[in-house]
């Protein structure tokens, strides 16, 4: 058959698109009385019966899935391109600056919020007060984050349930505290955007 | 690290269970949180992600390219190059048909490479594969399959009615490999994935009426071709 870009038609001038989309319903006047029609419908109402059994064994078959090799080989090119993320120095002893990397702190900050119900935190940025306003959606800054003067933007959804303007003080209010007594850092500035609410 | 005198603290901490599963569990989580915070480089959102998906972009590029090492291997680009774009990803909640863009380019791509090398052809969008894109491909599925079910996996039934079945999804399996590569991704997205028709145009990359029409034709193919198993 001709894979021209017109749409198929039955002897009876319907489109097979068209018995396709009525397949899960009762055959029509038309197709109760219509050879073309019930032949094509019989053919259809066959391909997606052995469609439908060969979708649900392929997804449940253990042979048609990747082996573990390249799972692990996926996992540890994208952990070793999450690891060169920004620093942010905490302190200096006498034996050198102690850091702690971009990705662990917003890992620490997304923690943080989700220890409050009816919030879940989605992207979180790390800049300081000076540097220019970016979006979390936008490409990370490259330049070295000062510990004295870190400026966090969190986004999140929350659940139907919270009352909004109190859960955002108490989540203004809770990233802070855990941020600080996990690294020492006071943050000068969090800003906190709600993106969505989530029905529980 | 950035120097030798430097101290890393706690560099694992954002993919460390031990944080993460002491506060939520991402099942939990809608898709578009999820997605958001592997866009943020959380790992742990990435590997959920991966576990989500690596299996259907597998069946995907297997009914493609009908080879078990080369659809492996669109596994591994499609994710890794995933990761790498997914900052940059604007409308998060399309990260699955963006998943599936990539590496429906990514079988076109190999398929085309195939084409340069004709030992083995592959229609691409008029022409139908006579018995299929690979002579051997149906052993290989064959084989595949005798191993699960030598290993007990297979489902348990009247045997008769079981051949029978079988039967019927590897000769629907040998039709579609003979079905033209662009028409069958269209196929395989709609009916296999079930995407709708605006996901798989984005995806393909096609106005809205070709891929409807060319699931339309690809639906009449397999049904006269399923003629005699009815």
């Amino acid at each position: 058959m001709a894979m021209n870009e017109g749409q198929p038609r039955l002897g009876c001038g319907r489109i097979i698109d068209d018995v396709w989309e009525s397949i899960d319903r009762p055959a029509s006047i038309h197709e109760r009385t219509c050879r073309d029609c019930q032949s094509a419908r019989a053919a259809l109402e066959h391909l997606e019966a052995v469609t439908r059994s060969m979708r649900d064994r392929d997804r449940s078959d253990p042979a048609l899935r990747p082996s573990r090799r390249v799972r692990a080989a996926i996992l540890m090119v994208a952990r070793a391109e999450i690891r060169r993320s920004r620093r942010v120095p905490l302190g200096t002893t006498p034996r050198g600056t102690i850091d702690i990397s971009e990705q662990a702190l917003t890992g620490l900050i997304r923690f943080a919020a989700s220890t409050l119900p009816g919030v879940r935190a989605r992207r979180c940025t790390i800049a300081g007060t000076r540097e220019p306003q970016t979006s979390p959606a936008g490409p990370p800054s490259t330049a070295a984050v000062d510990g004295e003067d870190v400026r966090i933007t969190l986004t999140v959804a929350l659940s139907s349930q919270v009352r909004i303007p109190a859960t955002v003080t108490l989540l203004r209010e809770r990233v802070g505290t855990i941020v600080q007594a996990q690294t020492g850092i006071t943050m000068q500035q969090i800003d906190i955007g709600v993106e969505d609410l989530y029905d529980v | 690290m950035q120097g030798a005198s430097r101290t890393a603290l706690a560099t694992e901490a954002p993919g460390h269970p031990a944080v993460l599963a002491s506060a939520e569990a991402l099942d939990d989580l809608d898709e578009l949180t999820i997605v958001a915070r592997a866009q943020n480089g959380d790992v742990h959102a990435f590997e959920w992600l991966l576990s989500t998906h690596e299996g259907g972009v597998f069946r995907l590029a297997f009914r493609m390219l009908d080879d078990y090492a080369e659809a492996e291997d669109i596994v591994q680009e499609t994710f890794i190059a995933a990761r790498r774009g997914l900052p940059d990803l604007a409308a998060p909640q399309a990260f699955t048909p963006w998943l599936y863009r990539a590496a429906t380019n990514k079988c076109f791509n190999n398929l085309r490479s195939r084409r340069r090398h004709p030992a083995a052809p592959d229609s691409f969008d008029d022409e139908p594969v006579p018995g299929g894109s690979h002579g051997a491909s149906a052993v290989g599925e064959a084989e595949l399959r005798n191993q699960w079910d030598a290993r007990g996996g297979g489902i348990c039934q009247d045997p008769a009615l079981r051949y029978e079945a079988e039967a019927q999804m590897q000769a629907l399996a040998c039709l579609v490999r003979a079905v033209p590569a662009g028409p069958r991704a269209c196929w395989l997205l709609r009916d296999v994935h079930e995407f709708s028709y605006t996901e798989i145009a984005a995806i393909v990359r096609l106005p809205e009426s070709t891929v409807r029409g060319r699931i339309a034709r690809t639906r009449r193919i397999l049904a006269e071709g399923m003629e005699p198993w009815r």
